[in-house]
């Protein structure tokens, strides 16, 4: 599943960014499904990644922008029905269908992030231009639990000694505030604490480094050149118009030539490689198993 | 020698009395001592100053020598390389395991120093990888630290200074706040630093049960003062002979033995007439206790349970939990199953229970704070659901939590408590004048405040006491409402032992007064000597039930010391005083080994 674990950051940032820029601004059906099919086929092999709810939520939206569009647009030539005198024409619906489909490959691409990136390196740019920024984003990010976990623990301490027992609503306005105020009193506290501990191990010495988990490899060097070739390929596709389509008032799509397929099919290559992954690392364990 | 204090005093600003006075004592290289006193003998203070990063402010004289090197302000002032030298040679691990974590990650925080260091990459990976071995940490090395419980958090504390590889670790009370066997796992990591690593420990600790088997060195401080600088067994006579109140904190081995030493007809008492207690023969482990037993019992003693009084009335009961079932989420198993507890007036029940047990979700359901979703909670009869707004709290019910610095809202002391009593007294006379409420509510939170005896720290920030007064303090926050039932969280966590007798006083007082008081606790040895019914919590149900006596003795290991080391010599021995009196009985060849008081 962390199939870019051990990869450097950079990596699959490349990948993301690629994908998603592509797919959020090149307009076109061919990108638009394969960002869809790849971000779904990646989906499926992530364990709970789709569930019947989700799915159907999902589709439920694609739906519904597909079928709300021609209600706001009135630009197509061919009307299907006619809905309160404004006509309900095909091209609007296809157009949004197209622009659901976009909505939708970018957030599930989004959710893919997740996955692709390790956690632990999503930081990796503040630590590298701005290390303070990142120990500081590091240590809010323990702290924001901590404090949550202690205001339900003072709210509830106020609520047993009756605090909170006048019933109007400027009383418990009056409750909550005063827990605010002794949980600000208590974040000082620990920030003092906190600030001890940093300087008892040697926070504040000149010539502080950034421990990085990662190292780039030639395998990262690869992996990276094998990504920005087909995202330029896939770009240089777009800025010839090959891939250009008009939907109003008749769909109207350029004519393709052998250049824009090469980068359509590098689009839709780059858009399978999570997945492509997956089932490499499945296919290496079923020749392992075999061959035990 | 590794550390030497030489006529190190100190006083805080505005401070009328010296924190430290003329200590002088020395640490060589590779020893594990231990600095022992009750709270705010100075034993936080002392360890401040030698981490010079952390040193208070205030007027100190005298010298601090780490590794040869003066490290007081005044010696070197601010300089880095003194800095560098303190960061890389002392490391500190305090009491608090959560506020001492900086990062969010488990890996990150191992890092951290190093990083400060300013150490290359390639060497923090060795070190983290190496810290992470030897404390077994390669499981939750890539967990998020708030995902941690309290003891991992210490392991990881104590890990992220070892990887510094300091040679003098200083520990400031370090399992104060975790629960018994997360504080044996960390004592035991601290015995295979000391050995295995050769780092020099100096640990404040003020539970002496604990550490003494583990240490060569005690130094015991009183009052800013070194009384007693020596062996465990010099500090065990030392602390006995001059009725020393840590003379409570000793294993009960020890005291067993330093109480019945001129009676026992052992080889180690006839071989020392003299007053001179013969050190190195003190036992300090259970396994040392049964040794001294079998030697000075040479018959097994008949069976001396005492007949129990009968525990349970048939009146209501002031608390009852009934097929409680609590869980935090759907998906969740269930943390409470089929929970069922009664609670008399008068009665003082002292829960028991493992890590993770379910005794605090317990007590917030029986709080009220949170909802079973199946079976029911009353008081006194009435479902807590039917008390009306605002009068389940009010001269019913109250909860002590677990941090008692959590019921504290104000800036001090008195006004706190001023809040709190004239809620309960407007409460009381709801036509009373505001200025004859004020004036009641003085009186009243004065009266209590001399009951509890916390009058002098009445003015204090509820920051700035100490433990054992904030959960007095505390204490009398929640009697204010003047509660029929009162529900104590860890009561005796972290408190000294001085402390905690007066806690066990108060609660006695208010038991005899009729109030029932349920408290949940991980300290056996204060539920035995002081709980008038026992239960233990396990996988969701209250399993068995008793007085202490019935309680403990039917125990094998959830026990107290003094009845594992009774065993089967004096069964039903629960207490140490108990088993001083069985032991001082059979040694007088009395036919009733044990005379078992409830």
């Amino acid at each position: 599943m962390d199939i870019f674990r051990k990869r450097h950051p950079l990596v699959p940032l490349a990948l993301f960014m690629s994908i998603l820029l592509l797919a959020m601004f090149a307009q076109s059906p061919a990108i638009t499904f394969s960002a869809l099919a790849g971000a779904v086929l990646y989906f499926c092999t992530i364990r709970g990644g789709f569930t019947v709810r989700s799915v159907f939520s999902y589709v439920a939206c694609w739906g519904l922008v597909a079928l709300v569009n021609p209600l706001f647009s009135t630009g197509g030539a061919t009307p299907i029905v006619f809905v309160g005198g404004r006509p309900y024409t095909r091209e609007a619906l296809l157009y949004g269908v197209h622009l659901g489909a976009m909505l939708l490959a970018v957030l599930l691409w989004f959710r893919c992030e997740r996955r692709l990136i390790p956690e632990e390196h999503r930081f990796f740019f503040f630590g590298r231009f701005a290390p303070k920024l990142a120990l500081l984003i590091s240590s809010v990010l323990r702290f924001i639990p901590l404090l949550r976990r202690r205001a339900d623990a003072m709210r509830d301490a106020q609520i047993a000694v009756g605090v909170y027992d006048e019933p109007d609503w400027i009383h418990r306005a009056k409750s909550n505030l005063t827990t605010m105020s002794a949980l600000t009193t208590w974040s000082l506290e620990n920030a003092i604490d906190t600030g001890a501990a940093m300087k008892a191990r040697g926070y504040g010495l000149p010539g502080r480094t950034t421990y990085r988990t990662y190292r780039f490899t030639a395998a990262d060097g690869l992996w990276l050149a094998a990504i920005l070739g087909l995202a330029t390929l896939s770009v240089l596709a777009l800025a010839r118009g090959g891939l250009a389509i008009s939907f109003y008032p008749n769909i109207v799509t350029a004519h393709a030539d052998t250049l824009t397929r090469i980068g359509v099919a590098a689009y839709a290559l780059l858009c399978l490689i999570p997945f492509l992954s997956v089932i490499k690392e499945e296919l290496r364990w079923c020749f392992y198993r075999l061959k035990m | 020698m590794l550390l030497s204090i030489e006529n190190v005093t100190f006083r805080y600003p505005k401070a009328s009395r010296d924190a430290l006075r003329g200590v002088s004592f020395s640490v060589p290289q590779g020893e594990f001592a231990v600095l022992c006193g009750l709270s705010g003998c100075g034993k936080s203070t002392l360890l401040r100053l030698i981490k010079r990063e952390l040193a208070p402010f205030g007027e100190l004289s005298g010298r601090i020598l780490a590794d040869g090197t003066d490290l007081t302000r005044a010696a070197a002032p601010s300089e880095s390389s003194a800095d560098l030298f303190s960061a890389r040679t002392i490391g500190i691990v305090l009491q608090d395991p959560e506020s001492q974590i900086v990062t969010d990650t488990v890996w990150h925080e191992l890092a951290f120093g190093l990083e400060n260091l300013g150490l290359p990459s390639e060497v923090i990976r060795r070190r983290v990888a190496e810290m992470a071995a030897f404390f077994g940490i390669e499981g939750w090395y890539h967990k998020k630290t708030y995902e941690l419980s309290g003891g991992q958090k210490q392991l990881l504390n104590l890990a992220a200074v070892l990887a510094m590889n300091p040679q003098l670790l200083l520990l400031d009370e370090p399992t104060a706040q975790l629960d018994p066997i997360a504080a044996a796992d960390f004592r035991s990591m601290l015995t295979r630093i000391n050995r295995d690593l050769g780092v020099t420990i100096l640990m404040a600790e003020h539970r002496l049960e604990q550490v003494l088997p583990l240490t060569d060195h005690v130094l015991l401080l009183d009052r800013g003062e070194l009384l007693c600088d020596g062996s465990p067994a010099e500090l065990a006579a030392f602390v006995h002979s001059n009725h020393h109140p840590m003379a409570s904190a000793l294993p009960t081995a020890t005291r067993v033995y330093l109480a019945l030493q001129n009676t026992l007809p052992g080889p180690d008492s006839s071989a020392s007439g003299s007053s001179d207690t013969p050190a190195r023969d003190i036992p300090l482990t259970v396994r040392d206790g049964r040794a001294l037993l079998s030697a000075a019992t040479d018959r097994r003693s008949p069976s001396g349970d005492a007949a129990e009084a009968a525990a349970t009335g048939s009146e209501t009961p002031a608390l009852a939990a009934s097929g409680v079932r609590f869980r935090y989420d759907k998906n969740l198993p269930d943390v409470l199953c089929d929970t069922t507890l009664c609670v008399s007036a008068g009665e003082h029940y002292c829960l028991l229970g493992g890590n993770g047990s379910g005794k605090t979700t317990l007590l917030s359901l029986l709080a009220g704070l949170k909802r079973p979703y199946a079976g029911s909670v009353k008081l006194f009869g009435k479902k807590l659901s039917a008390f009306a707004m605002g009068t389940l709290y009010r001269e019913n019910l109250a909860l002590l939590p677990q941090q008692p610095r959590d019921v504290f809202t104000e800036k001090s002391i008195r006004e706190d408590l001023l809040g709190a009593f004239s809620r309960a007294c407007s409460f009381a006379d709801a036509k009373a004048s505001a200025s004859a409420v004020a004036d009641k509510a003085n009186a009243d939170m004065l009266a209590m405040c001399e009951r509890l005896h916390i009058t002098d720290i009445l003015d204090s920030h509820p920051y700035d006491v100490s433990g054992g007064e904030l959960q007095k303090a505390a204490l009398a926050k929640v009697l204010a409402s003047r509660p029929k039932v009162l529900l104590l969280d860890e009561p005796a966590k972290g408190i000294d032992v001085c402390g905690k007798d007066e806690l066990a006083a108060i609660l006695k007082e208010l038991t005899a007064e009729g109030v029932a008081v349920l408290s949940v606790t991980h300290d056996a040895e204060w539920a035995a000597e002081h709980a008038d019914r026992c239960g233990l919590l396990f996988d969701g149900e209250v399993i068995s039930e008793g007085t202490p006596h019935a309680f403990f003795d039917g125990n094998a290991f959830y026990t107290t010391a003094a009845n594992r080391m009774a065993g089967d010599f004096f069964p039903g021995v629960v207490t140490c005083e108990e088993l001083i009196r069985a032991m001082s009985g059979a040694g007088e060849g009395s036919s009733r080994a044990t005379e078992v008081s409830p």
